[in-house]
């Protein structure tokens, strides 16, 4: 097991964001987080970095509890992509480079350099490396924050929405870079995001949070129409198209059941 | 085959490229300053050649000598410090309170180390006075200084306080530095409403900032404190790269956010107040010269940092040389030159900021 996370919580100012937060992640997996906003996604992925310090409950990561790791030592094994990226003066090299930083001492060595080639290379930023970070697209500026992450060489990579302000096709671009990684470069990634189909397209498994609690988790088929009822609030059908598993969400009570959708497998309910 | 690996060697090699250019914008500032010093060392009431100007000060005893020695060669050193001083720590300040418009000078730093000097001046007996030539001077310069740091320091936790409330943006950030300043200043004008008529007249030409001012036991005093505090923002480099990056991503990079800002901070108020304490308060040097190193070659520190260094002293010294020629053989306060540089850059700036927002 590479994270197990028992019991957490975490409060803000007395308000409880998280509670009782258990869940495991394997190695070589993509695990995707659900919820509605205030859910604690965000929140949680913060507590397993050091960037929030829970207040309660166990995190172990690699058996060892987070706390046990310094800043430094626990950034050579977790990275993390946060919602939004400054775009500053950097060159999108600096930025990836900088990513080495846990590794490296006084400054970058020539092996920093071809690592964050690599990477560049990987996500296909190579033709972009000696531009300033803010002439960049708003995909662009993610994969450099992605490649960033990817630098540091993490076991585990937590995402906050990487995909939001992206067209389709990026989105599709940075999911199935991020399940790569995951399956074929053995680093596990906690993605949360907002849209659930494309976290049913490549999660392996799922956490389907609501008030600061896990609600469900398990393989795709923990995603029910009730679930979606129940989480967020809202009627939905869950369907496979062409073996994509898809939730299609209505308006509650009287659109559930009811879209003319056309050549639609009904989702086995309950 | 061999067409792919050229191909795949180019782009760490191109950022190696890249990057020697960004180092010889550096040496080409600390080229400038050769050409720059031996200027200013020959701009005053006797004009030397080149010749005259090495025999004059290898004899320190003679008249020319005693003139390079005495006046000229420390005002020079003292522009070349102060600059170097102020230029890093503007970058800092950028960098930790991620405000472009940040700087010792706009946040009201400079005010409060000025106030602190002045109390200290104006009251502890035997740590300073004015002489009947109009220059203050300071008999207690460790006194002084520490007063000058305190000062700043006022400003510089005001500052650090409102930054980490909430919801309080960079322009708001500004003008309670801004404030601060007003704050201050008003302080130093009860001060020297208290003083006597020849302390008044050296404190308001002090406000100005006057680099002929320090001898050299206080530039020994200044870059002692200085070159330490340079080099820690030096070894700090990558961090502060990274705290460019946000805070959240700098603290998943490992970075220990909150005690490099606080530390940085202070350091970079105690450069200021330092600074302040000997030549009074020059503006606007430390919020353009940053800003210029990064329009030309890029916000990444381990350049950044040097540059600013290296323009902030041949900034410094060019201005200082030509507020010394102007209307020679008046002597202009240098502080009045910077700020027709820095208020225009400083309303770009303002502008430029509330356009992005």
């Amino acid at each position: 097991m590479l994270l197990k996370v028992d019991g957490m919580a975490f409060s803000y100012r007395a308000n409880p964001v998280l509670q009782g937060v258990t869940f495991e992640v394997r190695p070589a997996e993509l695990v995707v987080i659900l919820g509605p906003n205030g859910a604690g996604k965000s929140t949680l992925l913060k507590c397993l970095n050091g960037i929030l310090r829970p207040s309660g409950g166990a995190v172990l990561l690699d058996g060892k509890p987070l706390r046990a790791f310094g800043p430094e030592r626990l950034a050579r094994l977790v990275g993390y992509v946060p919602q939004a990226t400054q775009a500053n003066f950097m060159t999108v090299f600096d930025a990836v480079l900088l990513g080495r930083k846990p590794h490296f001492g006084w400054g970058p060595s020539a092996g920093d350099l071809e690592f964050a080639e690599r990477v560049l290379r990987l996500l296909g930023l190579e033709s972009l490396a000696l531009r300033r970070l803010h002439e960049l697209s708003g995909g662009e500026l993610q994969r450099v924050t992605l490649a960033r992450a990817l630098a540091q060489q993490p076991r585990l990579l937590l995402l906050d929405e990487p995909t939001s302000n992206l067209d389709i096709r990026s989105q599709l671009d940075i999911m199935a870079a991020l399940r790569d990684i995951a399956h074929q470069g053995d680093v596990s990634c906690l993605v949360a995001t907002h849209d659930i189909n494309l976290g049913l397209r490549y999660g392996d498994r799922f956490l389907v949070m609501k008030d600061g609690l896990i609600w469900a988790q398990g393989d795709a088929h923990v995603i029910q129409p009730e679930l979606i009822e129940e989480v967020y609030g809202v009627g939905a059908l869950v369907a496979e198209v062409h073996g994509l598993r898809l939730v299609i969400p209505c308006r509650a009570a009287e659109g559930k059941g009811k879209l003319p959708l056309v050549p639609v497998r009904l989702g086995e309910r309950g | 085959m061999m067409q792919e690996t050229a191909r795949q060697a180019s782009v760490a090699a191109a950022y190696r490229r890249h990057t020697s250019t960004r180092a010889a914008f550096a040496a080409l500032l600390l080229f400038l300053l050769v050409p720059a010093s031996l200027y200013a060392l020959n701009v005053g009431s006797y004009a030397l050649s080149l010749g005259d100007l090495a025999q004059a000060l290898a004899e320190p005893a003679s008249r020319v000598g005693l003139v390079l020695w005495r006046i000229r060669l420390p005002r020079i050193v003292a522009s070349l410090l102060v600059g170097a001083m102020l230029g890093p720590a503007g970058a800092v300040m950028q960098c930790l309170l991620r405000n472009p418009l940040a700087s010792p000078f706009t946040m009201g730093i400079s005010h409060g180390a000025m106030f602190g000097a002045a109390l200290g001046i104006a009251l502890i007996v035997g740590a300073g006075g004015a002489e009947s030539s109009g220059r203050i001077f300071v008999h207690n310069p460790y006194a002084v200084v520490l007063l000058a740091f305190s000062g700043s320091l006022v400003g510089v936790l005001a500052i650090l306080a409102l930054a980490r409330a909430r919801g309080l943006g960079p322009a708001a950030i500004i003008l309670a530095g801004v404030a601060m300043s007003s704050l201050f200043t008003a302080g130093t004008t009860l001060i020297q409403y208290f003083a006597e008529d020849q302390e008044l007249a050296s404190m308001v030409y002090w406000t100005f900032g006057d680099l002929g001012r320090p001898i050299w036991r206080e530039l020994g005093l200044m870059g002692a404190v200085a070159i330490p505090c340079l080099a820690y923002f030096c070894f700090k480099r990558w961090d502060y790269n990274a705290i460019t990056s946000g805070d959240e991503t700098a603290k998943s990079l490992g970075v220990r956010v909150e005690r490099d800002r606080l530390l940085g901070m202070l350091l970079a108020s105690l450069v200021t107040a330092v600074a302040v304490a000997f030549v009074g308060i020059i503006g606007f040097v430390d919020l353009i010269c940053p800003h210029a190193v990064r329009l030309l070659v890029g916000g990444d520190h381990r350049y950044l940092l040097p540059s600013s260094a290296l323009l902030g002293a041949l900034l410094l010294l060019v201005a200082d040389t030509a507020a010394r020629s102007a209307i020679a053989p008046a002597i202009l306060p240098v502080g009045v030159l910077t700020s027709f540089l820095g208020a225009p850059m400083f309303i770009y700036l303002l502008v430029q900021m509330q356009s992005r927002a």
